[in-house]
């Protein structure tokens, strides 16, 4: 349970191996935090960090989830949710593929389609049902900034991503009457693993910023957090542009 | 699944509110369903002053055992009343006060109701002359899971369990409490402005010999030599040659007072450290260095019930509330902490300070002999890792925390403050196996063990 001081006891993060996943937890072991479940692909990916937040006094536990695997998502979660109330669920599944490559490859094209909508979909589904009857918590979805217009060279990228922001917002009323508080997390170019070797977008950030930024916004009542925060001002002028000024502002 | 909503349960803290799946009133006289109640199981709720989740079910049922119900005697003679549950200390007051009759044990506020203060095995200020709550009770009836309502005397450990239980072993429905007999519904009261920390520890020893009631309000604000400066306040029922002319009159009259309300408007940020402050200091320059009064018991016992909100005084944010215990012989400590707190930036707007005695057999009751200190914080995160410093160092010396006000403890400090949290688990999986009595206190801190069942779980195949 939240306490007085509104910190998330015990959390369920989904795809801890991801760079701001990663930095998001640590954020929120020195938040007060004492009990986290994390999932990954391979759990021994998870160990550095474990022992990292072991240290710090942190209960974790490691699950193994590949949402490829699609049947097994909803399972895997109902499990969890069966011994444990989670305070925040915060999803950070999701590829970075390249156009060109899903032009050419369809099963790349079908591994950024169940990698980045409809696995963390479903994800984001299962931790819904188990945050509607116990009836409170947080469920926090990352998605991107290329959700909200799109772009060359990430049109499938980001058309995944707008799906899982759409998904978010419309579960929100439903949730809301039960308790359950829905946050959507719009990071723009972060400097992770997933984004190496790419030209970094203006006002790219690091996964520390964007951890901070979320573990913030968990203590106050905002629906959607850009972050950097200036990207959300940004793009309430960008999304007026007209298609041809704004494609050749974002192809690089 | 559309059903209309319940609105927020919260705490007299107002910190985290939960939503619950249903709520209901439990009328006195009928069973209560259990077959009814869902997964997330069932919190009774009285008059919702624990400051904390005690009284709230997310997603769960939210039982309300508060009623206006009729009271009667048991055994008249002695004074030894049969009530229910839902009754409120103050209609408990309202019906025996004129009869000449005082409840044993007074908490700070007159709205909780009976099952509350037994469940949390309440305290007043006269704990280290008369004990807690539960020890002044002859029989409860307790309504449970597996045996349904049964009686049971301080001879059944499961009375034990339920004294301080926060309502986790079943939900009291009715109580045999025997009363103190009082000549008058007033207080004669002795006033001591105290300059420093060491008189006010040094008069509260003193109390326990000679008062019957007795407590010391600390101001936090003060420095140096004024560190831990307060006021003592020790009390005794007064009889009828202490009254005024006016008094006289109507020596039993029970009066609750004006009351004021408190619109829900107040900023969060009201309550700043410079106007505590200042109001900290014109209360202790105020009061008299040694001045002998008569109160009513209202104005004595529950002087903050005059305003019927005050907890809206925090805003938004809320606020909670830090008690703990440590034995008498930590004087060291409790000074230490005291002074931690004062240093801190984030001293408490109303500390009060008291001196308990032994124990009462509860496993989960609070009160334990030595120096119980209880502080109001707004709940400001800054503040954790202090209040999480401070918890550290009463483990240490086998002090506790009240669950009643809690809203905030590490959850790994229970079972060293409560080192008969086995022996309570085992006696409420006797009456309740299925876990159907929760609520959110006990969610936050595992009080009733885990709910997994394997720790790993494998994911499944496709």
């Amino acid at each position: 349970m939240r306490d007085a001081f509104g910190t998330d006891g015990c959390v369920l993060v989904l795809g801890a191996t991801s760079d701001i996943a990663a930095a998001t937890v640590r954020e929120l072991a020195a938040s007060g935090t004492r009990a986290m479940t994390l999932t990954a692909r391979q759990t021994a990916d998870l160990a550095p960090l474990v022992d990292e937040l072991s240290e710090q006094g942190v209960t974790c536990r490691t699950i193994e989830l590949d949402v490829a695997a699609t049947a097994t998502v909803g399972p895997t979660l109902d499990d969890l949710f069966a011994d444990v109330d989670y305070d925040l669920v915060l999803c950070a599944i999701g590829v970075l593929d390249d156009d060109e490559r899903h032009l050419e490859d369809s099963d790349a094209a079908y591994s950024t389609i169940t990698g980045t909508f409809a696995g963390p979909a479903l994800a984001v589904l299962a931790a819904a049902r188990g945050l509607r009857s116990q009836g409170h918590g947080t469920l926090a979805t990352i998605t991107s900034v290329a959700a909200i217009r799109p772009r060359a060279g990430v049109a499938l990228y980001g058309g995944a991503k707008a799906g899982l922001d759409f998904l978010a917002r419309g579960l929100r009323p439903t949730l809301r009457e039960h308790g359950v508080r829905v946050l959507v997390i719009r990071p723009g170019f972060v400097h992770t693993r997933m984004t190496e070797g790419l030209s970094p977008a203006p006002l790219s950030t690091d996964p520390e910023s964007v951890a901070r930024d979320i573990v913030r916004s968990l203590r106050r009542s905002r629906t959607v957090v850009w972050t950097p925060r200036l990207l959300r001002p940004m793009f309430a002028v960008l999304r007026l542009l007209p298609s041809p000024v704004w494609n050749r502002l974002a192809a690089r | 699944m559309a059903r209309p909503s319940e609105p927020l349960v919260a705490g007299w803290g107002r910190t985290p509110r939960s939503r619950p799946r249903a709520r209901h009133r439990l009328e006195p006289g009928l069973d209560a369903d259990f077959t009814q109640v869902g997964r997330r199981g069932l919190t009774v709720r009285g008059l919702g002053r624990s400051y904390g989740d005690a009284a709230q079910n997310a997603g769960g049922t939210v039982l309300d055992l508060h009623s206006p119900s009729d009271a009667a005697w048991y055994d008249e003679t002695n004074g030894v009343a049969l009530l229910d549950g839902g009754l409120s200390l103050e209609s408990l007051h309202a019906w025996t006060l004129p009869q000449g009759w005082f409840a044993p044990v007074v908490p700070g506020t007159c709205h909780v109701t009976m099952g509350g203060a037994f469940a949390a095995d309440v305290h007043g200020k006269n704990h280290h002359h008369d004990g807690s709550f539960a020890e002044h009770v002859d029989w409860i009836e307790l309504e449970s899971p597996v045996r349904g309502v049964v009686r049971l005397n301080p001879g059944d450990d499961l009375f034990w369990a339920t004294a301080g239980g926060m309502g986790l072993t079943g939900i009291i429905r009715r109580l045999a409490l025997s009363l103190r007999r009082v000549e008058t519904a007033y207080l004669r009261v002795t006033t001591n402005r105290m300059a420093s920390l060491d008189e006010v520890l040094d008069g509260l020893v003193a109390a326990d010999q000679h008062a019957t009631y007795s407590v010391a309000w600390l101001d936090l604000f003060g420095t140096g030599r004024g560190l831990g400066r307060g006021i003592l306040n020790t009390a005794e029922h007064a009889e009828l040659a202490d009254l005024s002319r006016r008094q006289t009159r109507a020596p039993l009259d029970y009066s609750p007072g004006l009351r004021l309300a408190l619109p829900d408007v107040v900023p969060s940020g009201l309550l700043m450290p410079t106007m505590m402050r200042a109001f900290n200091t014109l209360w202790w320059r105020r009061a008299p260095h040694d001045d002998q009064s008569v109160e009513s018991a209202t104005s004595f016992f529950h002087p903050l019930d005059a305003i019927t909100n005050w907890n809206r005084l925090y805003g938004r944010r809320g606020f909670l509330q830090h008690q703990f215990v440590i034995p008498s012989t930590e004087v060291g400590l409790l000074r230490h902490i005291i002074e931690r707190l004062a240093n801190s930036g984030t001293a408490g707007f109303l500390a009060v300070l008291k001196r308990f005695g032994p124990a009462s057999r509860g496993h989960l009751s609070f009160p334990g002999e030595g120096w119980t200190l209880a502080v109001d914080f707004p709940a400001k995160p800054g503040l954790a890792g202090l209040l999480d410093e401070i918890d550290d160092l009463i483990a240490g010396v086998g002090g506790r925390i009240y669950l009643a006000k809690d809203s905030r403890l590490d959850p790994k400090h229970v079972p060293t403050m409560y080192p008969r949290l086995e022996a309570w688990r085992e006696l409420r999986r006797g009456v309740d196996p299925e876990g159907l009595l929760t609520s959110d206190l006990n969610r936050r801190l595992g009080l009733t063990g885990p709910r997994g069942r394997s720790p790993r779980i494998a994911p499944r195949q496709p």
